[in-house]
């Protein structure tokens, strides 16, 4: 197959070169043809170029032409002659150049034959025309010639483009083909050296990879036995590996610590060199060992020096290499001394917890659920009363769980644990086999596989014991319950050490209003109370004893310092209104005697507030009458003392003059005795009917008040002392705006103001003139007041402070009959129930102030 | 009588004034009658006559109730000129009043030698006197 390609191809290349050269060949000889041609045609031109040079010698020269030229010329002929039928024949001519060819033959012919005639004239005249016919064709022939050379060469040059044209085709065509044959010829060998090729790279990568495996094989054998001894190194037993003659070839680094060794130091030397102590029996073993043996030991007691016991475990085994020869032992040990001291710590623990599960009187149990077999522990038995010979089964349990309400919950529990898998824990009356009833607490935890539970594990424990103490417990907090909540009228609430309310009597919540599951384990009693008082308490607290507390602390504080706290408190009720209450707080204490909380009592004090409040009305109220009392006493002492004072002084008077009177003798003396008795009885007189009007006054208990207007009043006061205002030129200012009018007794308003203008008119300051300041105003209270104010010649009041409204016994200097004296003004205004009083300063002025 | 007796009467009451100088002439108790009307006149002529012994008075009989010095501030005065006083007098409060208070007042005043209640019979006042010379 390949060959016939390969020959082809051959065949093809040899033949397109052959066609090639052939072609070139072709060409190459036509090429020379047409430059013969050329050639010839040049040598044609020059041949006649030489005739005519010979031409014209002849011309020159002779008549006849010479000899020499004669000969020359034949030459030229001859060779003309032979070149033309050279050109002629041509095979280039073709018909391009047939006409030229034609034309160049035709004037060669000419030339030829003027030529002869040159040579054959024999006279001038013959030369001479002879020779100008050749000049004259001569340049002719040359153009023909050069037509004919050019049509040559043009024809030659058509040919030889289209030979090029045809070599080029012809080139190519062959190249092409001899590409494809060679293709041809090629691309099976190819494809063959490449899959060659491809196979030999396969090869080569098969061999690399080998290669690289056999280098890994190498490095991981190398690896390995660096991991084992690695391995071995780090192994966390003691362990080492020795050759067939037991020296060392690597050892754990235990056991190198164990034995007190440097891995470095041993590694080549013998273990017996090491350990010279080894015994022949052990080197026994070790030699058996080497033959195939394995020697184990699961534990073996060794004493130490200190006496204690070391147990320990060992293995001797020899390991084979990779021949599958013995190459030497492995020997393992363990120091387990700890592993068996744990294991003998363990039973005990089983021991003691057996024990345990004994005195609590808890039993284990196991049901399985497949096969429906029980087991009971011993302290189940026991629990259940029966012997080591009964059997329980499934129904055994059942029957000893009371009937009722705890069967029925046991069997609930079993479902849930049998089909969902909930463990349970409930507290169960059983009936032992001997019929007696006790109080268990039955757990049961099921064991799930593949979604199904195969097995129940669970203790029973007997709370018998522990259930009489909780319903006695029970028993007793209902009755304090009881009794807590039989105080339906005092708060009582307890609080764990934070305050926070554990506790909330019904009277608690009758007291402030709030249900006890608002306030139990949420708030502290603080919640309760009024916080404007909380926050002032807390902050007297706080500066009290001089520590930062704050909440609940205030109150815990006191309580634990001192038996009980207590205090009066303000509550907030759950309506918001407020609660006076009286708070006892005192600390709960455990047997031991240390702080579990807070008692808190509280007592609605509103019942003794009002009371208290009341009595202190009342008090007030009887201090207000005693003062009174006592005021209108002193009043009366003093109207007494007035009286007596006021009574006596005339009359004793009027008694000295009845003893000059009698013992009087003449006429004029007894008429001036008379004058003076008539002053006296009238002072006497003045006197009495001051003080009946006074008395009328403080006993009259009805007066008459109307609503009166200041301004009215003034205006009044002012025409009735028109005159004395006038002659004093005293000016009256008033002011009554911040008190207009005032509910009162007529005549003793017109009264005070009478008397106080008349006496700021008698008392005014000889030095400047009157100025009299009325005033009005009214206090917070409501009431009135109306100060006179003057710039008169004021009272030195601590000389006569009190006099000022005294009763004037000066009546006979000029009692004034338009006013009755501040005496008479202080009754009236103290019979309504006011006062009044008098600042002043010498030579300054006065200031009444009058409170109605 | 050795040395003419002053009296001294310090009342504003004048009719009292009147039956008391009477009394004192009639009876003949007296040299010499002083007669104020209010502690301050009293004062003035104390204080004018402080070491004027013939001029001084023997005995003053003290009205408490009188306008601008009564009777206790007249004596508060005195005290303070006692010292300078050249002359030993008695001085007997006189008032109508038998307020206690005024007793006690007056008792507690060292210089004060009694308290008389008004009106003084003419047999108690020549017994002063008497006991006085």
């Amino acid at each position: 197959m390949v060959s016939f390609r390969i020959y082809l191809f051959l065949f093809v290349m040899v033949s397109s070169l052959a066609l090639n050269q052939l072609l070139i060949y072709h060409g190459t000889s036509k090429r020379d043809e047409v430059i013969s041609i050329v050639n010839v045609a040049g040598r044609q031109r020059m041949l006649s170029e030489g005739m005519l040079r010979i031409a014209f010698q002849a011309r020159a020269d002779s008549v006849i032409i010479p000899g020499r030229l004669k000969s020359d010329l034949f030459a030229y002929i001859q060779q003309f002659r032979n070149a033309d039928s050279t050109i002629v024949n041509s095979k280039e001519a073709n018909d391009d150049t047939r006409e030229q060819l034609l034309a160049m033959k035709a004037w060669a012919g000419r030339l030829t034959a003027s030529a002869y005639e040159i040579f054959n004239s024999d006279n001038r005249s013959e030369l001479m025309k002879s020779t100008d016919s050749l000049i004259q064709i001569q340049p002719k022939f040359l153009q023909s010639m050069e037509a004919v050379v050019k049509a040559f060469e043009q024809s030659g040059n058509q040919k030889l483009k289209q030979r090029e044209t045809n070599n080029t085709v012809a080139s190519v065509i062959s190249f092409l083909l001899t590409l494809i044959a060679f293709f041809y010829a090629v691309i099976p060998v190819l494809k063959s050296l490449e899959k060659q090729n491809v196979e030999l790279i396969t090869k080569n990568e098969q061999i690399k990879s080998n290669l690289e495996q056999i280098l890994d094989l190498r490095e991981s054998i190398a690896k390995n036995w660096e991991r084992y001894k690695v391995f071995i190194e780090q192994a966390p037993g003691a362990m080492a590996m020795f050759d067939k003659d037991m020296r060392y070839l690597v050892a754990s680094k235990k056991w190198c610590s164990d034995y007190g060794l440097t891995s470095s130091d041993i590694v080549g030397v013998s273990h017996y060199d090491i350990f010279p102590e080894i015994t022949e029996e052990r080197k026994q073993i070790h030699r058996e060992c080497l033959l195939g043996a394995v020697s184990h030991s699961d534990g073996a007691p060794f004493e130490r020096a200190d006496g204690s016991i070391q147990w320990l475990a060992w293995e001797v085994r020899p390991w084979t290499g990779s021949d599958g020869e013995i190459g030497g032992l492995l020997i393992y040990t363990a120091d387990i001394t700890e592993f068996v001291n744990l294991r003998s710590e363990q039973e005990k623990l089983a021991r003691i917890f057996a024990k345990v599960s004994e005195i609590a009187r808890i039993g284990a149990w196991k049901m399985n659920l497949p096969k429906g077999t029980m087991y009971w522990s011993d302290v189940t038995r026991q629990i259940l009363e029966v012997n080591d010979a009964y059997i329980p089964d499934i129904h055994s349990v059942i029957n000893h769980i009371k009937e009722g309400e705890n069967r029925d919950r046991f069997l609930l529990a079993m479902e849930r644990a049998l089909v969902i898998g909930n463990a349970f824990d409930l507290e169960l009356e059983v009936v032992t086999e001997k019929n007696k009833a006790v109080w268990t607490r039955i757990v049961g935890e099921p064991e799930i596989l593949d979604g199904k539970c195969v097995r129940l594990l669970g203790i029973i424990q007997d709370i018998q014991h522990k259930k009489r103490q909780e319903l006695k417990i029970s028993k007793l907090l209902s009755e304090l319950t009881a009794i807590l909540n039989s105080a339906t009228e005092i708060a009582i609430m307890s609080t764990n050490m934070d305050g926070v309310i554990t506790q909330f009597s019904l009277g608690a919540e009758k007291l402030l209003g709030y249900k006890a599951e608002e306030l139990v384990g949420w708030k502290t009693p603080l919640f309760l109370l009024d916080p404007e008082i909380v926050e002032k308490r807390t902050a007297e607290f706080r500066q009290r004893i001089g520590q930062n507390v704050d909440g609940f602390e205030i109150l815990a504080f006191q309580a634990k310092q001192a038996q009980a706290y207590t205090q009066e408190w303000n509550c907030v009720k759950k309506n918001g209104s407020r609660l006076s209450v009286l708070l006892s707080i005192t600390s709960l204490r455990d047997e031991s005697g240390s702080m579990t909380g807070f008692l808190c009592v509280a007592t609605d004090l509103t019942e003794i507030i009002r009371l208290k409040e009341q009595a202190l009305e009342n008090n007030k109220a009887l201090e207000s009458l005693t003062t009174k009392l006592t005021h209108q006493n002193l009043q009366l002492a003093s109207f007494a003392h007035i009286t007596s004072h006021n009574l006596r002084s005339p009359v004793s008077n009027l008694n000295s003059l009845l003893s000059f009177l009698k013992s009087s003798t003449n006429e004029t003396d007894r008429e001036m005795l008379m004058q003076k008795f008539e002053i006296v009885i009238n002072h006497l007189t003045g006197t009495l009917e001051t003080l009946v009007d006074a008395l009328k006054i403080r006993e009259s208990t009805h007066h008459t008040t109307e609503p009166l207007m200041f301004h009215e009043m003034l205006r009044k006061t002012e025409d009735i002392l028109v005159a004395q205002l006038k002659e004093s030129g005293a000016i009256v200012n008033s002011d009554f705006t911040h008190a207009p009018f005032l509910e009162y007794n007529r005549e003793y308003l017109e009264s005070i103001f009478l008397n106080m203008l008349t006496n700021a008119i008698k008392y005014r300051s000889p030095a400047r003139r009157l100025e009299l300041m009325i005033r009005s105003r009214r206090l917070q209270t409501g009431k009135v007041e109306l100060i006179f104010s003057d710039n008169g010649s004021g009272i030195d009041l601590n000389r006569n402070g009190k006099k000022i409204f005294g009763l004037n016994k000066t009546f006979h200097k000029n009692k004034d009959a338009k006013g009755v004296g501040l005496f008479m003004t202080k009754t009236q205004i103290e019979s309504m129930g006011g006062s009044i009083s008098a600042d002043s300063e010498v030579d300054v002025g006065t200031t009444f102030l009058i409170k109605f | 009588m050795n040395k003419p007796f002053i009296l001294c009467i310090v009342d504003d009451d004048d009719i009292y004034r009147f039956t008391i100088t009477r009394t004192i002439e009639v009876g003949k108790l007296a040299q010499k009658i002083l007669i104020f009307r209010d502690g301050e006149e009293a004062l003035r002529f104390m204080i004018e006559n402080v070491g004027n012994a013939t001029e001084l008075p023997d005995v003053i009989f003290l009205d408490i109730n009188m306008p601008v010095l009564d009777g206790f501030a007249f004596m508060e005065e005195y005290v303070k000129l006692k010292p300078r006083v050249g002359k030993k007098i008695t001085i007997y409060m006189v008032s109508s009043s038998i307020d206690p208070i005024d007793l006690r007042r007056a008792k507690a005043i060292e210089e004060i030698s009694d308290y008389i209640v008004k009106p003084i019979r003419a047999e108690m006042l020549s017994l002063i006197i008497e006991k006085l010379e």
